[in-house]
């Protein structure tokens, strides 16, 4: 759809230069828009390209589970307490077995389907709340503003993983509470840098142009000034993206993210100790993996931080 | 200077106001009575509960019940024997002036007695990952800048992000396999030791009456602690220190220096890095904030009776009065950190007048 209208933006630029029956007109290309250069510009980073590739060749498998299921006929919750600890490669259990005897291939790919899943839902809760706080304070800003700035220092102060495992201890967690106390937990990064970004954007001209013709602040906000933010918020939400994984995994550890026998990559640690002495392969690979995704994350996220920069020349 | 640095505490008034809010609002929504909790016995009678309530005063309004734990209620008249009239002065003198009520696990003692016992050791931790943190990651940084794009700052750019990445639960479990049960074993095969853990597991000292001796009695507990906690540390600042070194690079004071003719080690350090450090003072209190925050995790692994330990154990028991004066207790730590680092950096940067 948008690379329709571009093509079609394209020709007729082309169009009416070739109007002018100038020799160079052939060669004319119109300037690329923000999108197409911070495309090429990953399109050149091999680091990048390879996070993208790894999170998505991740998630294809995690959300393969039920196929997996099928091939090797195990599930995450039968238990099986005379084949527990088996070893990795052991029959029926490419990956062995934890403590209950439960399959350890199957619970890591349903719980990397549960982390990622905890992962995305609450960020784009907490990005949208901080979006849509933060465009408000700046835009608006006087008392209004006060008051946000005000909730966000006081919500910052608290340290943040007593504040969850508070929540969360009130609350029992299943995957969909989980997403709404990590999203309402985690809005006030985004809403400070929205917040300054509209301040700063409203005394555009642009943004003046629009109000002359009669746009309502609703609109301004959403649709003229939001959307020049965007590039910031896709770099913030990578970045969130990590760091959700990493409070989950960490909750979990804990005790106090989701509960058995729902598998997540952090609660498959919490025997970690006894797991250390008996199978150590229970350690190492939900381990590994968690560290695998929040490192591809933040990699994609430091990526798209220089395709975004104006000031990387091409 | 004296104007900055009130102003700014007067500024920390309304923060920590807000954290009492949010704090009491969230455990008034704890599920269970809190009857039951204080007075737990399965045989109370409907009306000898419905008395108790009303003496506990659980049913009053939640702004009432918010004041008295914040101001307390001594300065008022109470109905203690419950015939409708006041008759005695209350006994409760509130969190502001350290009252916190009384543990539910530990009958009789003052929770913020209880924390003070645990706060040392917190803060003993997690000044000496920031101090180690600090000084690797700092090196590091400088380092990276002066060899920017070879080998080192590639490896050092890798090893930032997988440092950020790794979860500490994990590197410490890691930590506990390799040095308390791998490395041990390895020794044994070749004859050397009997197969213990070389270095302690867990705990700030060995169990003995009285208290930890003192600290360099006991180092070898807080290598691994250090350790595991101290590497995201030094992954964040090294990026910071290479990202403000290479800032300062291009400023007439650098050339100046150059140009008449210093050795590179001392326009790298004298120079660029003492002025490269002086933005990175506001980050100290965030820093010093996410260890606050994670010391939750590093406690429990490493089994290291901090402020963090203690409220996970509170919250495993429900000891309300306890969760409550812990996560104020952070919340303070946290305001102070922020407090300091701020008041650090317009110490240090003269150009900063607010």
């Amino acid at each position: 759809m948008i690379a329709e209208r571009q093509d079609m933006k394209r020709k007729r630029v082309t169009t009416k230069v070739a109007g002018l029956d100038h020799p160079a007109a052939e060669e004319f290309k119109p300037s690329l828009n923000m999108w197409q250069r911070a495309l090429r510009q990953i399109q050149r980073d091999r680091a990048t390209k390879g996070a993208i590739l790894v999170i998505f060749a991740l998630a294809a498998i995690c959300f393969s589970a039920p196929l997996a299921s099928d091939i090797f006929q195990v599930d995450p919750v039968t238990q099986d307490l005379r084949n527990n600890y088996a070893p990795m490669f052991s029959p029926g259990h490419p990956f062995g077995t934890d403590e209950l005897g439960r399959d350890h291939l199957s619970r890591l790919l349903y719980g990397g389907q549960v982390s990622l899943s905890i992962a995305f839902a609450a960020a784009f809760l907490a990005l949208g709340i901080g979006i849509a706080v933060g465009a408000f304070a700046g835009f608006y800003g006087g008392p209004l503003d006060d008051f946000i700035m005000w909730f966000v220092t006081t919500w910052n102060s608290i340290p943040g993983l007593f504040l969850l495992i508070l929540i969360t201890s009130l609350f029992s967690a299943t995957p969909l509470t989980l997403v709404f106390i990590l999203g309402i937990t985690g809005w006030t990064g985004t809403t400070r840098l929205v917040r300054a970004e509209t301040y700063s954007i409203k005394e555009r001209e642009y943004v003046i142009a629009a109000r002359a013709v009669g746009a309502s602040n609703l609109r301004i906000m959403f649709l003229h000034i939001v959307p020049n933010v965007l590039s910031l918020i896709i770099v913030d939400l990578s970045l969130t993206l990590g760091a959700l994984i990493l409070t989950e995994s960490a909750l979990s550890y804990l005790g106090f993210g989701v509960r058995a026998p729902t598998p997540t990559w952090g609660n498959m640690l919490n025997g970690g100790l006894d797991y250390a002495r008996r199978a150590q392969h229970l350690v190492f690979i939900p381990g590994i993996l968690i560290t695998l995704t929040v490192f591809c994350f933040f990699l994609l996220g430091d990526g798209l931080r220089d395709a975004f920069d104006p000031k990387i020349a091409e | 200077m004296h104007r900055y640095v009130i102003r700014r505490t007067l500024q920390a008034i309304p923060t920590l106001f807000g954290i009492t809010l949010i704090v009491y609002f969230l455990m008034l929504l704890a599920p269970g009575d809190p009857v039951a909790l204080l007075a737990f016995d399965p045989t109370i009678r409907h009306d000898e509960r419905e008395r108790l309530a009303k003496q506990l005063g659980v049913d009053d309004p939640f702004f009432m019940q918010y004041l008295r734990w914040l101001i307390g209620d001594d300065w008022m008249m109470v109905d203690t024997n419950l015939d409708g009239e006041v008759d005695a002065w209350g006994d409760n003198y509130g969190i502001l002036r350290g009252d916190f009520g009384t543990s539910f696990k530990f009958r009789g003692s003052n929770p913020l007695n209880l924390i003070a016992e645990r706060l040392g050791a917190t803060i003993e931790l997690n000044v000496l990952v920031l101090i180690f943190g600090l000084t690797n990651g700092l090196l590091i940084g400088v380092l990276a800048a002066v060899y920017r794009g070879r080998v080192f700052d590639r490896f050092t750019r890798v090893f930032a992000v997988l440092g950020v990445s790794i979860p500490v639960f994990f590197l410490g479990l890691l930590a506990i396999i390799y040095f308390g049960i791998e490395l041990p074993r390895f020794l044994e095969s070749l004859g050397i030791g009997s197969g213990r853990p070389i270095l302690p597991m867990g705990g700030r000292c060995p169990p003995v009456r009285g208290g930890c001796p003192p600290i360099y009695e006991r180092f070898h507990y807080l290598i691994l602690p250090v350790l595991v906690s101290a590497l995201g540390v030094i992954a964040g600042w090294s990026r910071f220190m290479r990202a403000s070194m290479l800032d300062t690079i291009n400023s007439d004071y650098m050339r100046t220096a150059r140009a008449k003719g210093l050795s590179s080690r001392s326009v790298w350090f004298r120079h660029g890095f003492r002025n490269a450090i002086l933005p990175l003072t506001v980050f100290l209190g965030p820093a010093f904030v996410s260890l606050i925050g994670g010391s939750v995790i590093i406690e429990r692994i490493f089994t290291w009776p901090g402020l963090g330990l203690l409220l996970f154990d509170a919250l495993l028991s429900r000891d309300h009065p306890v969760i409550m004066a812990s996560v104020v207790i952070g919340s303070v730590l946290t305001i102070v950190g922020y407090l300091i680092s701020d008041i650090l950096y317009a110490l240090l940067d003269p150009r900063v007048r607010y």
